[in-house]
């Protein structure tokens, strides 16, 4: 039972996928209530594996292995460690969240985008918990299926076209060239699999090259600079559900594939790259904040801001060290909580006035006061106050990094700065100042559906702010082997 | 390679007949539904007489199937080679399993296509007659062993598709479409026939076997051929059949007298020099196959004609003929003119890349539905090309996957053009001619337009669809043998390729367009055949190793000598 929770996880979306088909398209609170229950029940398993997860271990847990495609040894192999178990409860914890906030909000098409939703939870959880290099390749790629598909119909406007292309080609062109790289592994081992791929060297030259064909994969996800065109465009046009997670697990797609498989498969490249990945990445960080600063949009400054914390995250995670890696994974979950609130913050009021531009609204702190509660909450959580999750994240990897280069450590904590900045303008702007009554006449604050959807994160920020162990104590193994194994 | 297991199992004449028992009922079974149907339709047109000629047909494809499936020797071995009709005809694991794809999708062409020829005002029978007449020549293509043969299996299916593409005679563009097919299709011809006269004239034979045998002379035949001039071989008790047949002794003594060889030229393989013509031949010869595959230099016509020809015929062009060109290839490059690998790959690659480069930047400003799916397959072809130079066991194993898989995604686009009826009568287009007809589907008709865009997914290669390992198939003998660079160039063209197909994507589903057109719902028998045409490419991802093990037996039968089957002293031929 235990050894199987895995695949426990994995199944519940698909058994919800299934039952959905099978429901007619007009009784619309059953198929909500169907997917909604299937996807916690992913979400409970999930805690279950954490339940029965064993700090003391380094290597994988829960491994259960299927066989897929034998004669060409690529096998379906699932198994979690320190580093992808809280992506994997990140991601269970999402969809739940994302069926939840667009309860009302999404009209046509309900069949199709609870099935999309749970389709996208499969491949998602498929992504953090395979233990194979192609099949992990498979569902990374999968992704894109239903995202484009989410950003397509239910996105806004009619920029959503554009939006979902950009979407859909950057992450393709990114990743096919990743794809020949991993048939030039497989070529060479003659399997795929991940943990007989740890026991394998590469030549220099190969690990560089092969490198960097992972590397534009993951950073046109994560994203980093001249590939990051993608994600405002993306965030402004998808659904606020398809924003959620699309900030909060899909860009940790980037981050996972580095720590799992850039590091530990290509070490000295990893840090023959080191000074290319520092550069780009403080570039990112300080000109996103500051495109940041001047944007209009509600969502375009989350979006650029979530690129800017991605972006140090992979400075913690090219430190190469204990706590530089442990604070990448665990910003890279906070992240998780704080961009994905900010959405749903945004899906609220634009729910109400269908409109995401800051000039429209304004003084909101008088007549919704337990949404600029929650509001303010997570814009001191986005700005790293101590005391919330984001904090612990950055000071970790400032400490880790601070190890490695003191200048990058330098670059990366302007950041930091300038976030206080645009965040604090951005809740000043909405929280205060004169309401706009000649825009908006009616205001509702949060309903009970909309509160509950903040507990979690919530909770989730607080715990991490206040008493981070919990969360680094099970990382902690797996991280030391991994240090281990890039020092090798 | 076994003919001597052979001769103690079976008797020669058996032998001879079983080998194309197929073709022989297929053939009986056009002859039959000809004088059956003639008399009945005396004094009427055919057209009551459509679906049951139709379903006639599929019947007769899949007991076909059957009897191609059901002998004894593909479930005795893969390894067998057997030879008949003086070496013209090859039966072995390739033949039957490609005879076997192609019966069975040319049946279930024939299931759903009754219906749409009402509507396309094809009223008359020998329509689908003549459709069988060219699965006949292909089945013939795919197990024939002889430059003659194949040419004459290629002018009878070629034959056949000039008829379907200018069958609409009321239509100008099905006219044209004909013409311009069948002058192609007479210069691909002309170049098969002048090819051939190369090979001929410099080898004296149009035996695909005679020629591996030339390029792999060993010892023992020098010894036989100069100890015993005039008879030839050893003739003794067992040594009677098809290997030392009166064409291969002429060529190889030919061989010897004409090119003054020496004991040396013969054990160090020089021979291989004196053949430059021969090479000039297999390059014409590549050349026609290559136009009837539509790759890319070569592709023009295939644009207008499946554009013009009525869309009941443009799938029997786009989806069924392919596969036995591909067998001809195989059996032509990959094992008669195997020695000479680092002439023709050169041709497999570039052509290939080409295709893909053409066939993914050619489809971009392309509105037309039928003609962007030319594009496609264009592109599809070239993927397979690929596969085929860059190695040989491996990549014909690859490019078979790729083809059965090209089949089934191809077939599933196409049966839905063709399914879809407008709801409107008194507009003028009866047809989906463009792209954005189909902005509606979503509306009108929800499971058809889900199973499109499936399959238009698969086919652009993104991941929980078949057509992805369609096409990690095709690059991994490239990765194999560091043809990096053709691969990076098609792996990068692929994605351009993609952006056309999610267009379709987009023009189903996220337009919101009030005006367009709206279709009727398809009939059952047509849902089973999609579904079961979606569910393969969702099962064949989830189960893989069915076809790939499958195609992998049959380069393994077609290239590794088991050494159970090697007991005569000389290497025994299609077993590199």
């Amino acid at each position: 039972m235990v050894k199987n929770l895995l695949i426990y996880t994995l199944l519940f979306p698909i058994f919800g996928i299934v039952l959905l088909l099978f429901t007619p398209a007009k009784k619309l609170k059953l198929m909500k209530l169907i997917a909604l229950t299937s996807a916690s029940l992913s979400f409970t398993t999930s805690l279950l594996v954490w339940g029965f997860f064993q700090n003391s271990v380094g290597s994988f847990q829960f491994v259960v292995k299927l066989f897929w495609f034998p004669n060409f040894n690529i096998n379906f192999i699932l198994g979690v460690d320190g580093i992808s178990l809280f992506f994997l409860l990140l991601t269970t914890l999402l969809i739940p969240l994302c069926l939840l906030t667009s309860w009302n909000s999404v009209s046509t098409n309900v069949k199709e985008f609870l099935i999309a939703f749970l389709v996208l939870d499969f491949f998602l959880i498929g992504t953090f918990c395979v233990l194979d290099l192609l099949l992990f390749y498979i569902f990374f790629e999968s992704v894109l299926i239903p995202m484009f598909l989410i950003i397509g119909i239910w996105g806004s406007r009619e920029r959503k076209i554009l939006a979902s292309y950009y979407f859909f080609l950057y992450t393709l062109l990114g990743s096919v060239v990743m794809l020949l790289s991993i048939l030039y592994i497989f070529s060479q081992v003659g399997t795929t699999d991940y943990e007989t791929l740890l026991t394998f060297g590469f030549s220099d030259i190969e690990q560089k090259i092969m490198w960097l064909t992972f590397f534009i994969a993951f950073a046109s996800k994560v994203p980093m600079l001249p590939v990051h065109l993608w994600l405002p465009e993306a965030h402004v046009e998808a659904p606020t559900a398809g924003s959620v997670i699309l900030a909060g697990v899909l860009l940790k797609l980037g981050t996972y594939g580095f720590i799992r498989f850039s590091l530990p498969l290509f070490p000295k490249a990893s840090f023959f790259f080191t000074p290319l990945v520092y550069t780009i990445a403080a570039v990112g960080i300080i000109y996103t904040s500051f495109t940041a600063i001047r944007q209009t949009d509600f969502k375009r400054i989350i979006a650029y801001t979530s690129i800017a914390h991605m972006n140090l995250v992979i400075i913690g995670i090219f430190s190469f060290n204990n706590i530089g890696l442990e604070g990448a994974i665990l910003q890279s979950l906070s992240h998780g909580f704080v961009a994905s609130a900010l959405f749903l913050v945004i899906g609220v009021v634009y729910d109400r006035y269908r409109t995401r531009i800051v000039q429209y609204y304004g003084g909101l702190a008088t007549v919704m006061p337990l949404y600029i509660a929650v509001f303010l909450f997570f814009t001191i959580a986005n700005i790293a106050f101590p005391g919330t999750s984001s904090f612990v994240g950055e000071f970790l990897i400032l400490v880790g990094s601070f190890k490695v280069n003191t200048t990058i450590t330098f670059l990366g904590a302007t950041g930091v700065i300038i976030s206080g900045a645009y965040s604090l303008w951005l809740f000043n702007r909405i929280a205060f100042g004169n309401l706009k009554i000649q825009y908006t006449q009616t205001f509702l604050d949060l309903s009970f559906r909309e509160s509950i959807l903040f507990l979690p994160l919530i909770l989730g920020t607080f715990i991490i702010g206040i008493y981070p162990n919990i969360f680094l104590s099970s990382i902690h193994m797996s991280v030391n082997y991994l240090v281990e194994l890039l020092y090798f | 390679m076994t003919n001597l297991m052979v001769n103690n199992l079976y008797n020669v004449v058996s032998l001879q007949s079983f080998t194309v028992f197929p073709e022989y009922f297929i053939t009986l079974s056009i002859i039959y539904i000809l004088i059956v149907i003639t008399l009945i339709t005396y004094n009427s047109n055919g057209l009551m007489l459509q679906k049951a000629v139709s379903e006639c047909m599929a019947l007769t494809l899949f007991m076909a199937c059957y009897l191609i499936l059901n002998d004894d020797l593909t479930s005795a071995s893969y390894f067998m080679d057997i030879l008949s009709f003086s070496n013209a005809v090859i039966y072995d694991s390739l033949a039957s399993f490609t005879r076997f794809w192609l019966c069975f999708f040319s049946g279930l062409y024939f299931l759903f296509v009754a219906d749409s020829l009402k509507e396309q005002k094809l009223t008359s029978f020998e329509y689908l007659i003549i459709i069988l007449f060219s699965v006949l020549g292909l089945l013939i293509m795919c197990s024939s062993n002889d430059l003659l043969l194949t040419y004459l299996a290629i002018e009878l299916s070629s034959l056949a598709l000039y008829v379907l593409a200018s069958f609409k005679k009321t239509s100008s563009y099905s006219v044209e479409s004909g013409i311009k097919y069948f002058i192609t299709g007479a210069v691909s011809s002309a170049f098969f026939l002048l090819g051939s006269s190369f090979i001929y004239g410099f080898t004296g034979s149009i035996n695909f076997f005679d020629f591996y045998r030339m390029y792999n002379a060993s010892i023992y035949d020098y010894v036989m051929v100069q100890w015993f001039p005039g008879i030839g071989y050893l003739p003794s008790f067992f040594f009677e059949s098809w290997l030392f047949s009166f064409s291969f002794r002429a060529s190889y003594a030919r061989l010897i007298e004409v090119y003054d060889l020496t004991f040396d030229d013969l054990l160090f393989g020089y021979t291989i020099d004196y053949f430059n013509f021969v090479e000039i031949g297999l390059t014409l010869i590549l050349f026609s196959l290559f136009i009837k595959l539509a790759a890319a230099p070569f592709h023009l016509w295939s644009l207008d004609v499946y554009e013009g020809s009525p869309t009941s015929s443009t799938i029997f062009f786009a989806v069924i003929t392919k596969l036995s060109i591909l067998v001809v290839l195989i059996r032509l490059c990959h094992m008669a003119f195997f020695e000479i690998k680092e002439w023709w790959d050169f041709y497999f690659l570039s052509i290939g890349v080409f295709s893909i480069f053409v066939g993914s930047f050619g489809g971009l400003k392309q509105r037309k539905l039928k003609t962007l799916l030319a594009y496609s397959s264009t592109s599809h072809m070239g993927y397979i090309l690929i596969a085929m130079g860059s190695d040989t066991f491996t990549g014909v194993q690859m490019a078979l996957v790729y083809m059965i898989i090209y089949m089934i995604s191809s077939l599933c686009v196409w049966s839905i053009l063709l399914f879809l009826r407008l709801k409107r009568k008194n507009i003028t287009t009866k047809y989906n001619k463009e792209l954005g007809d189909l902005a509606l589907l979503r509306k009108s008709n929800i499971p058809l337009s889900l199973a499109l865009s499936l399959t238009m997914f698969s086919i652009a290669g993104i991941p929980p669809l078949v057509g992805f390992l369609a096409k990690l198939g095709v690059f991994l003998p490239l990765i194999i043998n560091s043809y990096y660079l053709p691969a990076l160039a098609s792996i990068v063209f692929s994605v351009v390729s993609t952006f056309y197909y999610i267009r379709l994507i987009k023009v189903l589903y996220f337009e919101n367009i009030l005006v367009g057109k709206l279709y009727y719902p398809i009939n059952s028998e047509k849902t089973i055949i999609l579904s079961v045409l979606i569910f393969a490419l969702i099962f064949l991802f989830c189960n893989p190793t069915l076809l790939y093990l499958a195609c992998y037996k049959i380069s393994l039968a077609l290239f590794v000598d088991p050494v159970t089957y090697s007991s005569l002293p000389i290497d025994y031929p299609f077993n590199k």
